[in-house]
């Protein structure tokens, strides 16, 4: 039988960028990659000199999202089929996580790519909310600017696609 | 400049948190974000060209058929007498009250501002009604139906109804054709099925001849269908009148017919597992509760698969005036059709939603009912209930549920939720009172009964917990508390005088 951890247990990981820094367990595990990769290799060889790398993000993002997981350590996890459609189109966000995405756009888009590779769902949620924030409400124009899109369509591939939206609702 | 750089899929993930009007206006950015797939899980049909054309480019379309889940045939119907007679709709712009200030009503009142001239709109209208006859001719609806079955795979529920054109600027679906209405447009709402303008009901129609059938026409081809095995997810049947007085006559019950033998073999689809049925029934009380009383309607719904999980049935009942003026009477005890008579609960093993809204009952019967339901149950709703000569009131029936059932015994999970729905005295087609978390609280934590009234146990008294809320305006949601209240919430304007 595997021997239980402590969720005090230190866990190292280290960014692209090779800074390297020290987590509680429990805050490492709200990422299921690596709470299924610790699980599986037990954990005990991860240490300041082998640390765990996370190839893809850099320093100032994994500490970001390091504290989104701090500060979220004792959610409840939510059930996997627990997402109808209506809970789905909300883009309500908690206080916190409001105030925790007030950043800039580069760094918003690297914690969503961040979160979607560790697998940290409410993490993506709250990202991809945030950018669902900023897009509603806006026409393609205004959407373009907020984005720094250049629209590269010519009149009849829009034409196509605004033939093609008549068949979604507003909803 | 590309848009910021992101993979498809994640893009696709911040499109599931908006609403369709901007999923479209994203797609619209950029030729990498029109990739961007549509919201696109239910599908409309009716008697008009455009929806007919979505219909069938959806049903085409290599990617969207395999999600849709819902087709949803809208049944109404443009009438031929002149649309610009004193009916044509205009009253019913009042309906909502323009200082609640709720979105809806701010498009209400725009569009009001907006009316497109009497000519146009009959323009408009003889336009729709050609499109209408043009359908019907060569039955473009009921092949592109026969398509759909074909196409969709993820295909499991169909709803029937005439509500969709909802109230005077408020369509309940904004159907492609409904969307393709010019602003301003005030024109005479089709419904389909047999309905009066005003809160009245007609007399259920007799279910012999075509001329009795036709406004069913949706509703016939798709038992039709099914009962043929075609379309084979389809496991959801849902009849949907959304509070307006209407829906399938219940004569249908009266006589062998092959309708009722289609409906049947809906029913028995392994895996059925949800029918909504609406019933108009008016002048039944004349008749004796025939439809109900002969047998033919429960015999039909002991037919359902036992996979079944969800019935909800929904008659116009309204009052019945030969009620001896008890407190809280909704008509004379003769009307009493016993619910053990309609619904063979037995047959329902594994039921999870049991509604009932509009329909005469006694408290007595609806508790031996209860105590008889699946422990599978999850959801019961009483809505609109009257309560006849001597049979109790919901206040005494909510007392005997919570003395009785022995509900609260059971793991917090599997306590049934109870929802009932109340009709305000000042009766607004659509609006209602809902009760649940007050329920909740008094059923399972020891909280007051929501009926307080004395001397009108049926009446919800304001300020004493419930919900408003209008099924055609999702905006329109407030606690049923004063005006004075309202005010203090800022949901209302102080009143003038």
């Amino acid at each position: 039988m595997a021997e239980a951890k402590p969720a005090s247990q230190k866990i190292w990981l280290v960014s692209n960028d090779n800074a390297t820094m020290e987590v509680d367990r429990a805050v490492v595990e709200r990422s299921m990659l690596l709470k299924n990769m610790l699980e599986d290799l037990g954990g005990a060889d991860v240490s300041p000199e082998n640390p765990i790398p996370i190839p893809n993000v850099n320093e100032a993002v994994l500490r970001k999202v390091v504290e989104w997981c701090e500060h979220h350590r004792n959610d409840p996890v939510a059930a996997p089929d627990d997402e109808s459609d209506a809970r789905k189109k909300t883009t309500d966000i908690e206080e916190w996580d409001q105030k925790f995405m007030q950043v800039d756009q580069e760094m918003l888009f690297e914690i969503i790519l961040a979160s979607n590779f560790l697998d940290i769902k409410p993490l993506l949620d709250v990202g991809c909310k945030t950018v669902a924030n900023m897009i509603k409400g806006k026409s393609p124009e205004e959407i373009r600017k907020t984005f720094n899109i250049t629209n590269d369509f010519s009149a009849e591939e829009e034409e196509q696609i605004r033939r093609e939206n008549e068949w979604a609702e507003d909803r | 400049m590309s848009p910021p750089s992101l993979p498809k899929e994640l893009w696709d993930e911040i499109a599931t948190h908006l609403p369709g009007r901007d999923v479209k206006n994203l797609r619209l950015v950029c030729k990498s974000l029109s990739n961007i797939p549509l919201p696109l899980d239910r599908v409309f049909i009716s008697a008009n060209l455009k929806d007919i054309e979505v219909f069938r480019c959806v049903a085409d379309h290599d990617v969207y058929r395999h999600g849709v889940r819902e087709i949803i045939w809208d049944e109404a119907r443009f009438q031929q007498d002149d649309p610009m007679d004193e009916s044509n709709g205009l009253e019913r712009t009042e309906r909502g009250h323009i200082d609640d200030n709720p979105p809806d009503d701010f498009i209400n009142e725009c569009q009001k501002e907006h009316l497109v001239t009497t000519y146009e709109s009959w323009w408009f209208y003889r336009e729709y009604l050609r499109q209408q006859r043009e359908v019907l001719a060569h039955d473009s609806d009921i092949k592109a139906f026969e398509y759909g079955l074909q196409r969709f795979t993820a295909l499991q529920r169909i709803t029937l109804t005439p509500a969709a054109h909802g109230l005077t600027f408020t369509p309940l679906y904004r159907t492609p054709m409904i969307r393709t209405l010019p602003y301003g447009l005030n024109y005479k709402l089709p419904r389909g099925w047999p309905s009066t303008e005003d809160c009245g009901t007609l007399e259920a129609s007799q279910w012999n001849t075509e001329a009795d059938k036709a406004p069913w026409r949706g509703f016939r081809e798709v038992i039709r269908n099914l009962a043929e095995k075609k379309g084979p997810y389809v496991t959801e049947l849902v009849l949907d009148v959304h509070q307006l007085l209407t829906g399938l006559t219940c004569r249908f019950f009266d006589k062998p017919c092959k309708e009722f033998d289609h409906l049947i073999a809906v029913l028995r689809r392994p895996g059925f597992r949800r029918l909504d049925l609406s019933l108009m029934v008016g002048a039944q009380s004349y008749y004796g509760w025939e439809s109900f009383r002969n047998g033919r309607m429960r015999h039909a719904l002991a037919e359902a698969s036992s996979d079944l999980e969800h019935i909800h049935l929904r008659t116009d009942i309204l009052k019945n005036e030969d009620g001896r003026g008890q407190p809280g009477s909704g008509g004379h005890a003769e009307h009493f059709v016993p619910l053990r008579s309609i619904f063979p609960i037995e047959c329902w093993p594994n039921l999870k939603h049991f509604g009932l809204s509009k329909f005469f009952v006694q408290q007595d019967d609806i508790i031996a009912f209860l105590s008889v339901l699946p422990k599978t149950i999850r959801v019961i709703e009483l809505s609109f209930l009257y309560f006849l000569d001597g049979g109790g009131n919901y206040r005494d029936l909510l007392d005997e549920m919570r003395s009785t059932l022995g509900w609260q015994s059971r793991d917090i999970a599997e306590r049934p939720k109870i929802i009932i729905g109340i009709e305000p005295s000042c009766s607004v087609i659509g609006r209602a009172i809902w009760l649940e978390e007050d329920l909740e609280l008094f059923m399972y934590h020891g909280g007051p009964n929501p009926f307080k009234a004395k001397l009108s146990p049926n009446v919800l008294l304001q300020g004493h917990g419930g919900t408003e809320r209008d099924e055609f305006q999702p905006d329109h949601e407030r606690p049923w508390v004063d005006h004075a209240a309202l005010v203090q919430l800022g949901i209302q304007k102080e009143s003038q005088w």
